[in-house]
Formats: structure tokens, sequence, C-alpha cells
């Protein structure tokens, strides 16, 4: 090739989450857009687990991704750089979801008392595993998501969610149990 | 309840079967883009940015455009008439959303043009664009593809889209300056051909 001045940078190896966390730290553009991007649909999912609706999952994603975009320093590297990223999510989807419920117990206050029906003992239909995961408190739920469905470590969960390792395995179990009902696996009369 | 009932054993695993069966789902293209797009405007909004540009070849783009004088190099009448629509900056190895000047093929300042013209960003007025008017023919697919081949550079299996391109000057020669995708995140190629794809007057592989 004529005229053709090839000048080759040295093969380099993919870089890691915490190399794409520095270099965004560092000033890089597109480094922490390429750091999310490895980690998006887990935490899509995670999010969906816990708000349920596409367009408040994607709005509090969006709000812990840009909040942790502007707070990367608060990443101490006492975890795995996905571990933190998992952890803002969870975060600002429970805040999101304890204003939303305070909202709606305000909005209920205000109407006539309505009996709440027992979505476990009015099931007429199997449900889905998606609905019977959603029929769980938001605590179980995540925990069994993050290890049955997502296969995550007991420890690693452990530090999505801020609490110990025994915390976790004891809502797993309570969950379980709760879900083989709701799934028709166990009978009633068992649990 | 007993633990160790089977029955409630059997539940349990038929359970914890069902719930590894559940399928992944995947974060929808448009939310995915609305994240890209939050991610970019905090990009653009970054004063200083590192990584392929040492800091010695940072440029000061505020005031470079108020106040420096933008050279007018010697260009022939073929290439004046794209260098016109675009013009100059008086900085080597730079894109200001104009021209890119370039001595000759040193990678530092191939890298810094690169990043600029990726750091673009739409709503910037022509500095915004990652194409400007006489590259924005490589925003189609297979415009690299038939440059290459004609310039007798062709790249296979190589992917060669356009990430962005200027008009440039390259060792006093009217050239167009693309900076192409790889398979690797991260990294780029970037290439110097001349106006009509005749020849490659340079190359480097960028970034990480």
């Amino acid at each position: 090739m004529a005229n053709v001045a090839a000048v080759s940078a040295p093969a380099l190896e993919p870089r890691s989450d915490r190399d794409l966390l520095d270099a965004h730290r560092a000033g890089e553009p597109r480094a922490f857009g390429e750091l999310v991007a490895r980690h998006r649909d887990r935490l899509w999912a995670l999010a969906m687990r816990i708000v349920h609706h596409p367009d408040d999952a994607a709005d509090a994603l969006q709000d812990a991704l840009v909040s942790a975009y502007r707070g990367c320093d608060s990443y101490r590297g006492e975890a795995a750089v996905g571990t933190w990223l998992h952890r803002i999510v969870v975060n600002t989807c429970l805040d999101r979801l304890r204003r939303d419920r305070a909202h709606a117990l305000t909005l209920r206050g205000l109407l006539p008392r309505q009996e709440q029906p027992d979505h476990a003992e009015h099931l007429v239909t199997r449900l889905t595993v998606q609905e019977a995961l959603a029929l769980l408190a938001v605590d179980q739920r995540l925990a069994v998501f993050l290890v049955d469905v997502k296969g995550y470590p007991m420890a690693e969960v452990a530090a999505i969610l801020g609490v110990p390792v025994g915390t976790v395995k004891s809502r797993c179990a309570r969950g379980r149990l709760r879900l083989a009902a709701l799934l028709g696996h166990l009978r009633r009369d068992l649990l | 309840m007993s633990d160790s009932d089977p029955r409630v054993h059997a539940a349990l695993a038929a359970t914890q079967a069902e719930l590894a069966r559940m399928p992944t789902e995947a974060m929808p293209g448009p939310v995915a883009a609305r994240l890209d797009a939050a991610f970019a405007q905090l990009d653009a909004s970054t004063a200083v940015h590192t990584g392929l540009v040492p800091a010695s070849r940072q440029i000061n783009m505020k005031k470079r455009r108020r106040g420096a004088p933008r050279r007018l190099p010697l260009l022939t009448a073929a290439a004046t008439a794209f260098v016109l629509a675009v013009g100059l900056p008086e900085l080597t190895g730079t894109a200001a959303g104009s021209g890119v000047v370039l001595d000759g093929p040193d990678p530092a300042g191939l890298a810094a043009a690169a990043t600029t013209v990726l750091a673009a960003r739409p709503g910037a007025g022509a500095a915004g664009e990652r194409f400007d008017a006489a590259t924005a023919p490589f925003q189609d697919g297979g415009a690299v593809p038939r440059c290459l081949a004609k310039a007798g550079a062709a790249r296979e299996p190589e992917p060669t889209t356009a990430l962005g391109g200027r008009a440039a000057l390259f060792a006093g020669q009217p050239a167009l300056f693309l900076v192409l995708g790889t398979r690797t995140l991260g990294r780029f190629r970037v290439v110097v051909v001349t106006p009509g794809c005749t020849a490659v007057l340079t190359e480097a592989l960028l970034g990480q």
C-alpha cells in the first residue's frame, strides 16, 4: 500500500470494570457508558423486580445511574464495581417504592375503606413465576430473585442489599416457601 | 410444616427449578438509548476529558474560538471547495468542528483529532456533529469499504463502520480524516485518505 505509514498500538486486553470506573473518574468520555452497558440487562431486570412498571423502572434506573455517574468517588473498592452499581439501583428503586407507597397510602386514607383481597387465598388459576414473585414482600423478592433467578452468590447479594448473609438466607427461605404455595408446588396444609 | 417433610423439599426444589428457568429480561432499546443519551449529555458537560488525548494535547476550544486567528494555508483548487466549507483550526492534530490539520502520522495528533471527533455531540452546531459536510457520505455503511477498496486498503473481516470524520490537511495535503469502529469497545481505527479515496495517507489503531 503506497504512502501509508501504519501506526499500530500494542494489542490490549479488554478493560475491567474497575479500569472503566477509574477511566471515568479521570474524565474519559464514554467510559461510564461502557461500564453500564456491561451490566444494563441485569440492572434492568433488578429494577423491574422492584418497581414492576417499565416506565418506573426506566426512571429509577436513570436516576440511579446518573447518581452513580456523578458520585463515582463514593466507590471505595470494598465490593466489585458491578455490586456497587446493583446496590445503587436497589436503593434508588426502594426509595421510589417507599415514596410511591406513601403517596398511595395517603390517597387510600381519603377513600372508603375496602377489604384487600389475599391473592394467595383467592388464587384460582396458577400464577406465572413473575406474578408469584410480584406477590412477595420486596425484601424476600429481591433475595429470591438475585439468588435463585440470577444465581448470584449469597455474599454478593448480601453486599447488594446491605444486610448480613444470614438475613439473605432467611429471606430466601421464607420467600421460596411462599412461592412454592403460590406456584402450586406446595399444598397449603403443609405450610 | 416440617423441614424434613419430603413433600416440602420437593416443592422447594420445584420452585427453585422454576425460578432458574425464568427468561432473561433484556433492557428495552429505548431505555438503553435514553441512558446513553443521559451519559452523553453528562460527558459533554465534563470540562476536561483525558484518556486518548495526552494532557499536553488537550484543546481549550473556548479560548481558541475567541481569539486565535485561523491559519489559511495554500490549498489546491480542488481542496479549497471542501476546506472552505469547514474552515481550519490553528492547532495541529485537532478537530474543532471544522477541519483537521495533521503534520503527519503522529499517533498523538491522530488520537487528539479522533477524540475530539468522537466527543462531538449533536446540538452544538457544526462542532457538535461527528461528521462534517465533507465526510457525511461515510455515514452510509457501505461507503468506507468502497473507499478503502478503491484505495487498495480493504480490511476484511475488520468492521469498517465510520463513527465520525472531518475534512483534513495531512502534511499540507487535502485529505479526509475518518474514525472507524473495531470489534473491540474503546478501540478505534483512524484512517486518512485522499479526497477521492485514491490512496490511504496514514492509518492508526487507537485506544485500549
